[in-house]
């Protein structure tokens, strides 16, 4: 029960980039391709798992004056740890947005859930939670990346063979006639993002009606669901 | 207190371990990487001859073909881009010939000046064989042999003046004297 909370926490009620509105440096900037957001969405899953983990293994031994520095110490290692795990294998991305994976500390969601959940938390939760919130993120960048690139460049898995291999030719899909510039500039991320928050909202407010609709309909069920 | 202190430097620490031996681990393998990615850049100027490259300044190379030297390679940079800097490989053969140009690094907007990229266009290609004096060294609209782009005349226009500065500047003579004088 617990966990099924946490999951849908994590990639809808409590989204952290579309509820949360937290990480929006890396999600507006680096979303400019699919390569680069799934890239960026990845690291920021894998150090919001492990830090979760970590902090909340050492929680018992840390007090309010410590646990600050102690979080911002493990997230800031984990951070690193990936860049040079990035430098080392997947170099020519690195060359790309490297800059924004170093900035991944800064990532308030990281953070966030490290104080919020993870110094309050048994340790399989807050996994779970450093997952989910990750994955929730992730999707949230990864859809950006795709819709700017499809509308902005025309184009999908634009150096993609960076991170799977293979030659370019093997994967990018090129769309006919659609090349949105303002989508690829800046502003375009901000448009973009704003339509999403606006769709999920859209929804819950759909989904909401109905629910108030079925218990109009059926008085007598929702009183037993009390 | 000390207690915690004690627990805040034993997390500190283990963290640096963590790190040290990542880095240590890793370090052979980035600077391969380095390398290897430098090098890469260096021959996508001249993609279809094997040649060597043979550093003999700073961002200044020698270009040999079966230890012959052909050319030499250089790094230029312009300002006078629409946003700022534009820097640039251009490779010039012995008898001041354009072998190759590639734009390295530049901030010219997304789909309007970004032409100069060759991921996203081959216009840069369009150097390519030129000597000074077999094409007018600027952009159609002032009347040159060069393509503008659409929307965007700043950023070729920079490019075509640097690479002309480049070449009266007769790129291998400086070379040499900038090598003799050991600069």
């Amino acid at each position: 029960m617990v966990s099924k909370q946490i999951t849908m926490n994590g990639l809808w009620h409590q989204n952290p980039a579309l509820v949360q509105l937290l990480g929006l440096c890396p999600l507006l900037a680096v979303s400019n391709t699919i390569t680069n957001s799934l890239v960026l969405g990845f690291v920021t899953l894998i150090v919001l798992t492990a830090s979760n983990l970590i902090i909340s293994l050492i929680r018992p031994w840390l007090d309010d004056t410590t646990r600050l520095p102690a979080q911002i110490m493990v997230i800031a290692s984990f951070v690193t740890l990936s860049d040079l795990a990035l430098q080392t294998w997947f170099f020519e991305i690195h060359q790309i947005i490297g800059l924004f994976i170093a900035l991944i500390v800064t990532n308030c969601t990281v953070l966030g859930r490290a104080e919020s959940f993870a110094s309050r938390n048994p340790v399989l939760n807050s996994i779970l939670d450093g997952f989910m919130m990750g994955l929730g993120f992730m999707l949230v960048i990864v859809l950006m990346g795709t819709l700017r690139e499809a509308l902005g460049q025309g184009t999908l898995f634009q150096q993609i063979h960076l991170i799977i291999g293979g030659s370019a030719d093997d994967w990018v899909i090129h769309l006919p006639n659609s090349q949105f510039l303002l989508l690829v500039l800046p502003p375009g991320a901000f448009i973009c993002f704003g339509c999403l928050i606006a769709l999920k909202n859209w929804t819950e407010q759909i989904g909401e009606k109905k629910r108030e609709a079925n218990q109009k309909k059926s008085p007598q069920n929702s009183l037993s669901q009390i | 207190m000390s207690g915690v202190i004690f627990r805040l430097t034993a997390l500190a620490f283990i963290c640096a371990l963590a790190l040290g031996l990542m880095h240590l681990k890793t370090k052979p393998c980035i600077l391969a990487n380095k390398k290897a990615y430098a090098l890469k850049q260096l021959q996508s100027v001249i993609p279809d001859r094997s040649v060597e490259f043979i550093a003999i300044g700073d961002a200044v190379f020698e270009i040999r073909e079966e230890q012959v030297l052909i050319g030499y390679l250089k790094e230029i940079t312009t300002e006078a881009g629409y946003n700022g800097e534009i820097k640039l490989w251009l490779a010039v053969s012995l008898d001041n010939k354009v072998m190759g140009a590639r734009v390295t690094q530049h901030n010219e907007t997304p789909g309007l000046g970004d032409d100069l990229d060759i991921a996203v266009s081959d216009w840069i290609l369009s150097f390519n064989d030129q000597k000074l004096e077999t094409i007018r060294w600027a952009v159609k609209k002032d009347k040159g042999d060069f393509d503008q782009f659409t929307g965007a005349t700043i950023t070729p226009r920079a490019v075509v003046a640097v690479i002309e500065k480049a070449l009266s500047a007769n790129v291998n003579k400086d070379v040499g004297r900038e090598v003799k004088n050991g600069i």
